[in-house]
């Protein structure tokens, strides 16, 4: 028995002895909560893989910790008309692979993603892009579709530069197996769905941002929360993201390891079916849609589901967003209002209904339900796997959802409302003036004039009740004491600038 | 027995080919590979284009034939979002899910079959209790919640072995007493059950008379008869563990079938789903007849029939 515990205790100090060889190894661990499945940006359908793949490769601009565009292969840029941006390109910068970087790739790389045999997945998110013209070998201009004032913040999140001559020459499955881009790390090793390896790319230019400071970076796919936690515990990984607010409560008393709650830019609302697009419906009473909102205890379900610095929100738009006015008409939880409303509605005893929801969001539609019971709506879940939600979300087939928008991180309103309130597929307000405000303030470029127009339609998408701002985000983070990490303010981990106290 | 083979094999063939119509059909009608491939994003006109350049505005019909077509010579064609080959693909992961399905089945079997012939010999005693609170228990322990129980135990207290990932055999051990631990309580409730209704039998009688050994009688004369329905059920067993098992894999990060089933399904990646289903149908046929055959093989009255 002796032994046995001898034995015990030796493998017990090795466990605990693999996080300290990491840190020695100056080396760190990511505990991923997505398979891995292609580095091939253009390929993968799976946002938060592009968080991995900005070690790898980069864009012209890049958002720093505050959330502000910096220079990354463009140094600087200006705006020579509405629909046109001029960049100039930082010299001497080299793709892992040795080729010199210059205005050909970047023409290369948005024609690549124009072309729609490339198929390449997230084409909304270049929808704004109509090409690029090569002014000299390290200028640029890039012609947009429409006047976009957040083009430039858009452009720290897509459009990937790519070296034009290796990335035509390869197959794409081995290109997203092993990509070359200009980024901090190179890709040693990859195994789809399982692991991918980074090493410090030794000829990194030095970026605005500064160097990277860690040798090697590997990220773990591991789906499951409570192994990814499991796992940080036992000390095989260093950090974990996107941690829920009880597991944040169990590291909390541990010593070696830290948590960190941070910015997102995430935030959620219900969508209400004003219009009918589903059908004739309750929401298309007033009386109905204000009671609703007077009958959610959003104050509980930020506090409770989301926790850290989350707020309720006012306006379906995140306040950190240009044009996002919060000081609009507010619906506090009042439950005798509620019931008034309800009782001056066309459905004084209430109706049945459903509300849509799909991942996280599925217990903020959990709690909604509880708090509609009070006034005698009975909703059931109906919860949909991801794409199936979109598509009938899309179709205009829900009367109320519950719908988690992130903005791409953009903080800026033009990335929100063209989805939502400006006549799209996502539209379920479909107002007449909303839609031509918000329309005209996402096309021009005069800060003022989009404040007030912004401000127009975020006041009517408030007096009418027509959706529910719920609340803003947060994003967690846990990762091994030791470690200099400083969460963004969107939300997304900048691995590269992470590193090992000294 | 040859007439029993090719009946055998023509049903195989038609329940792949039915397998397949109905996942067309399902991944058709509950996901939009557009949308997907789109992004929350994408207007009405890129949704739109994306259809006509993966052949998604054609029939249902045209679409399920074009494929059916190509998979007859092999080809299940490329990921809609990797760009991989799709055969590769699921061969690349096939390894970690057979070997877990193997190994868990082997430890269920391991502990169901002498556990159960155990408490046969010997129904109501003390033994025969504890055989039959374990299957309870077994059963009533989603597989979900003996993994986690077990990720903390092993991996997070005492810290002995890993719980995640594929690096070495010690990576498979909590995995497959997770999925061993659930496939075992109706393996050992059928061989109990078989091993009563068989020792109640006048052969049995009749051998125990002969005055043949107790070791003689219950593993020649009696397990012989009552182990049929458990290999019948082992197959099936082995037949949904070789599926992958979603949820283990999942707790585990082990890369296998499951876990790549389950992000293709989510992502309406419709190659990708559609080879597994048939991969997987095609695994199950074949299980079910090497089951038929064993059975037929012990019994002789199977093949005549």
């Amino acid at each position: 028995m002796k032994t046995l515990l001898k034995a015990l205790f030796v493998v017990v100090l090795l466990a605990t002895g693999a996080a300290q060889a990491q840190r020695a190894q100056n080396a760190l661990t990511w505990g991923f909560e997505t398979e891995i499945e292609t580095l091939d940006p253009y390929a993968t359908g799976k946002g938060t893989v592009q968080l991995v793949i900005r070690n790898i490769l980069e864009n012209l601009v890049v958002r720093d910790v505050a959330g502000v565009a910096k220079p990354a292969l463009a140094t600087s840029w200006r705006q020579v008309n509405d629909t046109t941006i001029e960049f100039t390109l930082r010299r001497g910068v080299t793709f892992h692979n040795g080729q010199p970087f210059d205005a050909d790739d970047v023409v290369y790389s948005v024609g690549y993603v124009k072309k729609p045999e490339s198929k390449i997945s997230s084409q909304g998110d270049y929808g704004f892009i109509a090409r690029a013209e090569k002014v000299d070998a390290y200028k640029v201009n890039l012609i947009l579709t429409a006047p976009t004032p957040s083009a430039i913040d858009r452009l720290t999140q897509t459009l990937y530069i790519v070296p034009r001559v290796a990335h035509a020459a390869t197959p794409q499955a081995q290109w997203g197996a092993k990509p070359i881009g200009t980024g901090p790390y190179t890709v040693a090793g990859f195994e789809a769905g399982r692991k991918v390896e980074m090493a410090r790319n030794p000829n990194y230019y030095k970026a605005d941002w500064g160097t990277p400071r860690l040798d090697r970076i590997t990220v773990v796919s591991i789906p499951d929360a409570q192994t990814r936690i499991a796992e940080l515990t036992s000390g095989k990984v260093d950090f974990v993201w996107i941690v829920a607010p009880d597991q944040m409560e169990q590291l909390k008393g541990k010593s070696n390891i830290t948590t960190a709650t941070g910015e997102s830019n995430t935030i959620t609302f219900l969508s209400m079916d004003s219009s009918a697009r589903s059908g004739p419906n309750p929401m298309q009473d007033k009386n109905v849609r204000l009671a609703i909102s007077h009958a959610i205890d959003r104050k509980a379900i930020s506090q409770v589901l989301r926790g850290g610095s989350s707020v309720v929100i006012h306006s379906p738009c995140h306040p950190q967003q240009f044009g996002c006015a919060q000081d609009v008409v507010a619906y506090p939880h009042d439950l005798a209002k509620a019931k008034a409303f309800m009782k001056a509605s066309a459905y004084p005893n209430g109706f049945e209904t459903s509300i849509a929801a799909f991942t996280e969001s599925g217990p903020v539609a959990e709690a909604i339900i509880g708090d509609l019971r009070e006034i005698g709506i009975k909703a059931k879940l109906d919860f949909r796997e991801t794409s199936a939600w979109v598509k009938d979300f899309f179709a205009g087939k829900f009367m109320l959802s519950v719908v988690p928008w992130p903005s791409s991180g953009v903080k800026d309103v033009s990335a929100l409302v063209p989805v939502f309130f400006q006549g799209g597929q996502g539209d379920y307000a479909r107002d007449a003036e909303v839609i031509n405000w918000f329309k005209s303030g996402s096309s021009i470029s005069d800060a003022n004039e989009r404040k007030r127009l912004y401000r127009l339609g975020f006041d009517k998408l408030a007096r009418e009740a027509l959706d529910v701002p719920l609340m803003t985000n947060i994003t967690n983070y846990a990762y091994r004491t030791g470690l200099d990490f400083t969460p963004a303010a969107d939300g997304y981990p900048l691995m590269y600038m992470a590193g090992w106290k000294k | 027995m040859l007439r029993f083979l090719a009946g055998k094999l023509i049903e195989a063939v038609l329940v792949c080919i039915t397998v397949s119509i109905i996942t067309f059909a399902l991944i058709h009608w509950t996901g939009d590979l557009a949308v997907s491939i789109g992004g929350m994003d994408a207007s009405k006109e890129q949704v739109e284009q994306l259809r006509r350049l993966y052949g998604l505005d054609r029939s249902a019909v045209a679409q399920y034939a074009d494929w059916a077509g190509r998979a007859l010579r092999g080809d299940f064609g490329t990921s809609f979002f990797s760009k991989e080959d799709v055969f590769p693909l699921i061969l690349s992961r096939l390894p970690v899910t057979v070997a877990l399905a193997f190994l868990s089945l082997g430890l269920g079997l391991l502990i169901a079959v002498p556990l159960g012939v155990v408490a046969a010999t010997r129904p109501g005693s003390c033994i025969d209790r504890v055989a039959l609170s374990l299957a309870v228990l077994g059963q009533a322990m989603p597989s979900y919640w003996t993994a986690l129980l077990l990720i903390l135990l092993f991996g997070v207290q005492l810290q002995v072995l890993p719980i995640s990932g594929t690096d070495s055999w010690q990576s498979f051990v909590l995995p497959t007493i997770a999925l061993g631990w659930f496939v075992m309580p109706v393996l050992m409730r059928l061989a109990r059950a078989g091993m009563i209704d068989v020792l109640a039998a006048d052969y049995v009688r009749t051998a125990r008379a002969k005055g043949l050994p107790r070791r003689v009688v219950l593993f020649k004369h009696a397990l012989r008869n009552a182990i049929m329905p458990v290999v019948a059920v082992a197959a099936v067993q082995l037949g949904f563990l070789l599926g992958g098992s979603i949820v283990v894999e999942s707790v585990f990060a082990l890369n296998g079938v499951g876990l790549l089933a389950w992000n293709a399904i989510q992502r309406s990646d419709f190659p990708v789903v559609q080879a597994i289903v048939l991969i997987v149908a095609f695994l199950f046929v074949v299980l079910n007849l090497l089951a038929d055959l064993i059975n037929a093989l012990l019994d002789p009255r199977i093949r005549v029939a």
